[in-house]
């Protein structure tokens, strides 16, 4: 029990931060320190929230953000994860001219190329799956090239002098070998992916949590805004950690995964 | 299956380069045009693509074609008004965020780490929240213009930056410091030889992350609300069915965000004269090429690059102001076709000109519904436009 206690207390101290920011929050509309009108007191927000969440509306914004992002970061991995395997490790000789290309790829702004993604996809789901296709798709390709050719000569080496075959190695060997570098690949994807995804649902979308912002923006329903922004961040972050406890769980001979990316 | 050659013949530092294997031997021989082998072909598939009809070239013109529109615009001068106001709007907007995210990494990671520690959850937090959502809240502090459109972006370049520092700050060699420590090191000494310097990887990893979110963001706020910039270039020209200036404004905000990606590799590059370069998540989207060619940078030369930056921001600060202020007098002169199109849809028959139009319609279409039965709707008066009706 005094363990649990001291659990809590441990985890009350790790979010003080958190915490003294709300409070914060809730103090300065309601004490004149902020317009009320432009910050709505914390409080106020919540209520929204379950407002907007008891009636189902909430819930619909989130499934269709959260189902654009998980397709276009889903259809990037499936391709970008062979691809790399294939170029870094078969054909490192042509990897070497794509190199350039594939860099200014990676440099492209997604945003640049919303029209043009409208012109040939149309206004539809495809032209915002493909946004999150295209900005996610460099960064995994990028690490599992570079994770597929930094596997240890000396494992590849010593895999062969006990008799195993190409498929063994690939499995047992390249594949855990590169899973690092991938992963980094796709937390650094997924996160650009989705702050993407909010603005170009801004542009031209009529559900999803961007919609949901552009909305609220217009006609100035400033706690619904913060609703919707507080529920991105959520989002945003439990994503995050998905993908970090994914890792954890399947690489589990790994100590501690470094934490890269921002936040 | 796998060649196991390609991993014998390379060491890690060979793989973090470029130019692979050859380098050892020869130094410069994967150094020639054909490097770029991949940008050209691509760059020829978009020259062949419309000419020889496997794309339309309506929707895709010609890599020619665009780079004709590249040139006429930026000699007619719009495209590098929006130009300058992009790359303005950018460079200050980092600078505030470095501004405020250096000197704050710096204390939080080297001084205060107790509460770099409490508030860690918080900036995580800061970190996922969409800039744009927080549009009121900036509004509310800097007012409309500029300023709040350089707050958003600097918002997200700034949690970079600072976690990058704070990191960057903490992963200092505890064994250099205690040495330089031990030496009796002036306080200013310590900072800028040791902590700066150990730091500084770290650093640069985020401001890179930063410059690339801050071109993100800046294109969609441009299209969202401006009324100048490459992002609202690209918008307008889109809405105006304007194929070839959608592109040529496409391919402005490409070259901008690779060549500020490049310079910034540049200065890095610079700064550590001494360094192989890095390996790391970030960097591996890009490693360096021409490490032959870093050097020291003397002190005249950091000068000269930062009185350019100054000088291009007082430039750019009068265009902003320009733009602006043009924007203000003519009402959006430039969106004007869009709007005719939306008057002839919503209230028809407002100018002389419309009615007639609008008469014509009205009798061809009352024949045409005679003679072939069109649905009800097209004898309405002014439906040969999308109509919004009463």
């Amino acid at each position: 029990m005094a363990n649990r206690l001291a659990k809590w207390t441990d985890k009350f101290i790790d979010y003080i931060g958190l915490i003294g920011f709300f409070v914060i929050w809730e103090m300065a509309p309601r004490i004149g320190l902020a317009d009320p009108q432009f910050i709505p007191p914390v409080s106020q927000v919540i209520a929204d929230m379950w407002k907007i969440g008891s009636s189902g509306e909430l819930f619909i914004h989130i499934v269709t953000s959260l189902r654009r992002t998980l397709l276009g970061l889903f259809l990037a991995i499936v391709l970008a994860i062979p691809t790399g395997f294939i170029l870094g490790g078969i054909f490192p000789r042509l990897t070497q001219y794509l190199r350039p290309l594939l860099r200014l790829f990676g440099q492209i702004n997604a945003f640049s190329l919303f029209p043009i993604f409208i012109l040939f996809f149309g206004i539809g789901e495809v032209a915002k799956v493909s946004i999150i296709f295209w900005s996610t798709i460099w960064p995994v390709l990028f690490t599992t090239i570079a994770g597929v050719q930094q596997v240890d000569p000396l494992y590849i080496k010593s895999a062969r002098s006990v008799g195993a075959n190409p498929v063994t190695i690939f499995f047992k060997v390249i594949l855990p070998g590169a899973a690092p570098s991938i992963f980094t690949g796709i937390r650094l994807g997924s996160t650009t992916a989705f702050l993407m995804l909010i603005a170009a649902e801004m542009i031209g979308a009529s559900a999803g949590l961007g919609w949901l912002i552009h909305n609220s923006q217009i006609n100035n329903l400033i706690p619904r805004l913060f609703v919707a922004t507080i529920t991105i961040a959520l989002l945003g972050m439990g994503l995050n950690y998905y993908i970090h406890w994914f890792e954890a769980n399947l690489l589990t001979w790994k100590q501690a995964p470094e934490r890269a990316g921002k936040g | 299956m796998f060649r196991t050659t390609t991993w014998v013949n390379h060491d890690l530092n060979d793989l973090a380069d470029d130019r692979g294997p050859a380098k050892k031997e020869g130094g410069t021989s994967f150094d020639g045009w054909y490097k770029y082998a991949g940008w050209i072909a691509i760059i020829g598939l978009w020259e062949l693509a419309p000419r020889f009809g496997w794309a339309d070239p309506q929707f895709l013109p010609s890599f020619s074609q665009v780079l004709s529109t590249i040139v006429q615009l930026l000699f007619d001068g719009t495209l590098a008004t929006h130009a300058v106001v992009s790359l303005w709007r950018v460079i200050v907007a980092l600078l505030g965020a470095a501004l405020i995210g250096l000197p704050l990494g710096i204390l939080l990671g080297g001084w205060l780490t107790g509460l770099a520690e409490d508030l860690r959850p918080l900036l995580r937090v800061f970190g996922q929240v969409n800039p744009f959502s927080l549009m009121p809240v900036f509004i509310f502090f800097f007012g409309i213009g500029e300023m709040a459109k350089a707050a958003v972006l600097g918002w997200v370049a700034l949690w970079p930056i600072l976690h990058h520092t704070i990191t960057g700050v903490r992963m200092v060699d505890p064994v250099y410091i205690k040495t330089a420590r031990s030496m009796n090191i002036a306080r200013m000494d310590f900072f800028t030889q040791v902590l700066l310097p150990g730091a500084a990887p770290s650093i640069f990893v985020g401001l890179r992350i930063a410059v690339n979110l801050a071109f993100f963001i800046l294109t969609a706020a441009e299209m969202i609300g401006a009324s100048a910039g490459l992002g609202w270039a690209v918008h307008n020209a889109h809405c105006m069915y304007q194929f070839p200036r959608l592109y040529a404004s496409a391919v402005m905000i490409i070259a901008l965000g690779y060549g500020t990606a490049q310079l910034l590799r540049w200065v890095e590059r610079s700064y550590f004269f001494w360094k192989e370069p890095t390996q790391d998540g970030e960097s591996l989207s890009g490693t360096e090429t021409a490490k032959a060619k870093a050097r020291q940078l003397g002190w005249g030369e950091w000068i000269l690059i930062a009185s350019l930056l100054f000088s291009f921001i007082y430039v750019g600060d009068g265009v902003v102001d320009r733009v602006n202020e043009e924007d203000k007098n003519f009402g959006r002169a430039q969106n004007q076709p869009l709007m005719d199109h939306r008057q002839h849809g919503v209230s028809p028959g407002q100018s002389n000109m419309d009615h007639s139009q609008h008469r014509s319609g009205q009798n061809q279409n009352q024949s045409g519904s005679e003679q072939n039965q069109l649905p009800k709707e097209h004898d309405e008066p002014g439906n040969f436009v999308p109509v919004i009706k009463p």
